[in-house]
C-alpha cells in the first residue's frame, strides 16, 4: 500500500470511518513505516489540540442581555419599516424632508445643525436611490440612522455613550453603526458600504465629532 | 418545552415562545458566529440578525427539516456575510478590538498562556482556510455536528464535506507542526 493513500486514511483514524480492512491495513503499515508512524503522531497531537481548542467554546459576555437585545431586535423589525415607508411614499424629497424635520421636532432635537444634517442626509438618500438601485428597506435604515445621529448630537449622546462604554452599543465604526444594514441581503450590503464612504465626504464634521467622542471614551 | 412547539408557538406571533426559543439556541449560535467572524463584537451582530431573520421568516419554515438545520444554515450565511464584508473593507472596521470571553478562565495562569497560545494558533490557521474548508472545519471539528448534518447545511454532498475537512484538517496541523518547530 502507498504511503499516500495510507496518509488520507490517518486522519479518519479512530473516528469509526474506517473499515476493519482499512485499519489492518494502517496499522500493520504504520508498524513499518517510519514516516507514516510520525504522521499518525502528528495527527494524534493536532486532533489534541483541535480538542482543546474546542473545549474554549466562546460564550457572549452578558448572554442575557444579547437575549433581550436579540428579542427587541425582532420585536421592532417591522416598525422603522413602518413609520418611513410612510415618509417615502409621500415622494417629492422636500415633502420627506419637511416632514423629517417634523420628526426631528417631534423628538425634541430640533436645531439648525441637525436640520442641516438631515438634508444632507436627505440628498444622500436620493442619491443613493438612482445611483444604486437599493430596496426601500436600505432607505428605510439610513433614515433611521439619521434619526439616531441628530439624537446623538442633542440629549441623547450621553445615554449612547452610556451604552458604548458598558458595550451594548458598538460605537465603531460609525460608518457601519450609521447604517443598520445587518437585516439586509448581502449585495445591498455592499452598496451600503461603499455609500457610507460616501457619508463620511458628505457629513465629515458629524463623523470627525463621532469618531472623537469615541476616542474620549476609550 | 420543546423547539418544536416553541416554533409552533413562536410562528403565531408569542413573543415570550421566541424569546424562549432565542435562549435555548443562542449559545449555539454565538459559538459558530464567533467562529466564523473571530471578533466578539461581530458575533454579537451576528447572533442578533439571525434571530431577527428567523423572526421574520418562521413562516417560511418547513416542519420537515430540522429546526437547527435550518437556523445554523441561517447562521452561517450570516456570519459568512459578515465575514466578507470585513475582508473587503478591512480599513473601515480597523481598530476595532477582537476578544473572546472563554466559558471559564483558567486559573492556573500557565495553563491560560498555553490555551490562548492554542487558541491564536488555530485561528490564525482557520484565518488561511478557504471559505468552504473553513465552515466545514467548525461545523464537524469544533461544533460536532455528524458530517450529515453538516452536509445539509451547507447544501452539499458528504463526499464534499470528507474532502474538504481532510484538506482542512491538514492545513491545521502542518501548521501547528510548523509552530512547534517538529
Ligand atoms: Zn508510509
Amino acid at each position: 500500500m502507498r504511503c499516500k493513500t495510507i496518509e488520507k486514511w490517518l486522519h479518519w483514524y479512530g473516528e469509526g470511518e474506517l473499515s476493519a480492512e482499512q485499519k489492518a491495513t494502517v496499522d500493520a503499515h504504520v508498524q513499518s513505516c517510519e514516516s507514516c508512524r510520525s504522521l499518525l503522531v502528528h495527527i494524534g497531537r493536532a486532533r489534541d489540540l483541535i480538542g482543546d481548542f474546542r473545549a474554549e467554546a466562546p460564550v457572549p459576555r452578558d448572554p442575557e442581555a444579547l437575549a433581550g437585545d436579540v428579542v427587541r431586535a425582532a420585536r421592532q423589525s417591522r416598525e422603522p419599516g413602518f413609520v418611513a415607508r410612510g415618509l417615502f411614499s409621500l415622494g417629492r424629497p422636500g415633502v420627506r424632508l419637511a416632514l423629517g424635520g417634523a420628526l426631528v421636532f417631534i423628538l425634541g432635537s430640533f436645531f439648525m445643525e441637525e436640520i442641516h444634517i438631515m438634508n444632507q442626509i436627505s440628498g444622500l438618500e436620493n442619491k443613493m436611490k438612482t445611483e444604486t438601485r437599493l430596496p426601500q428597506s436600505a432607505f428605510v435604515r439610513c433614515w433611521v440612522s439619521a434619526e439616531r445621529i441628530a439624537g446623538m448630537l442633542n440629549g441623547d449622546s450621553e445615554r449612547l455613550l452610556e451604552q458604548a462604554r458598558t458595550g451594548r452599543l458598538r460605537f465603531v465604526p460609525m460608518a457601519r453603526y450609521m447604517f443598520e444594514f445587518q437585516h439586509m441581503p448581502a449585495g445591498d450590503r455592499m452598496r451600503v458600504l461603499r455609500a457610507c464612504r460616501d457619508v463620511r465626504k458628505t457629513v465629515p464634521d458629524v463623523m470627525t465629532r463621532l469618531d472623537q467622542k469615541y476616542i474620549e471614551i476609550q | 418545552m420543546e423547539t418544536r412547539d416553541l416554533v409552533i408557538k413562536s410562528r403565531s406571533g408569542d413573543m415570550q415562545a421566541f424569546s424562549r426559543l432565542v435562549t435555548l439556541h443562542q449559545p449555539y449560535v454565538y459559538q459558530i458566529a464567533y467562529r466564523v467572524v473571530l471578533s466578539a463584537e461581530d458575533a454579537r451582530d451576528v447572533v442578533q440578525e439571525v434571530f431577527v431573520k428567523v423572526w421574520r421568516n418562521l413562516s417560511k419554515y418547513r416542519m420537515n427539516t430540522k429546526f437547527t438545520t435550518w437556523l445554523y444554515r441561517i447562521a452561517v450565511n450570516a456570519a459568512l456575510d459578515r465575514m466578507r464584508q470585513n475582508k473587503r473593507h478591512a480599513s473601515v472596521i480597523a481598530g476595532e478590538a477582537s476578544g473572546m470571553t472563554a466559558a471559564s478562565p483558567d486559573p492556573d495562569p500557565e495553563r491560560a498562556l498555553l490555551k490562548k497560545e492554542t487558541r491564536e494558533l488555530i485561528e490564525r490557521a482557520m484565518n488561511r482556510l478557504p471559505e468552504k474548508r473553513r465552515l466545514v472545519f467548525i461545523l464537524r471539528d469544533l461544533q460536532e455536528l455528524s458530517v450529515q448534518e453538516t452536509a445539509e447545511i451547507l447544501k452539499c454532498s458528504e463526499q464534499n464535506v470528507k474532502s474538504h475537512l481532510y484538506y482542512a484538517r491538514r492545513h491545521i496541523r502542518e501548521t501547528i507542526i510548523k509552530s512547534e518547530g517538529v
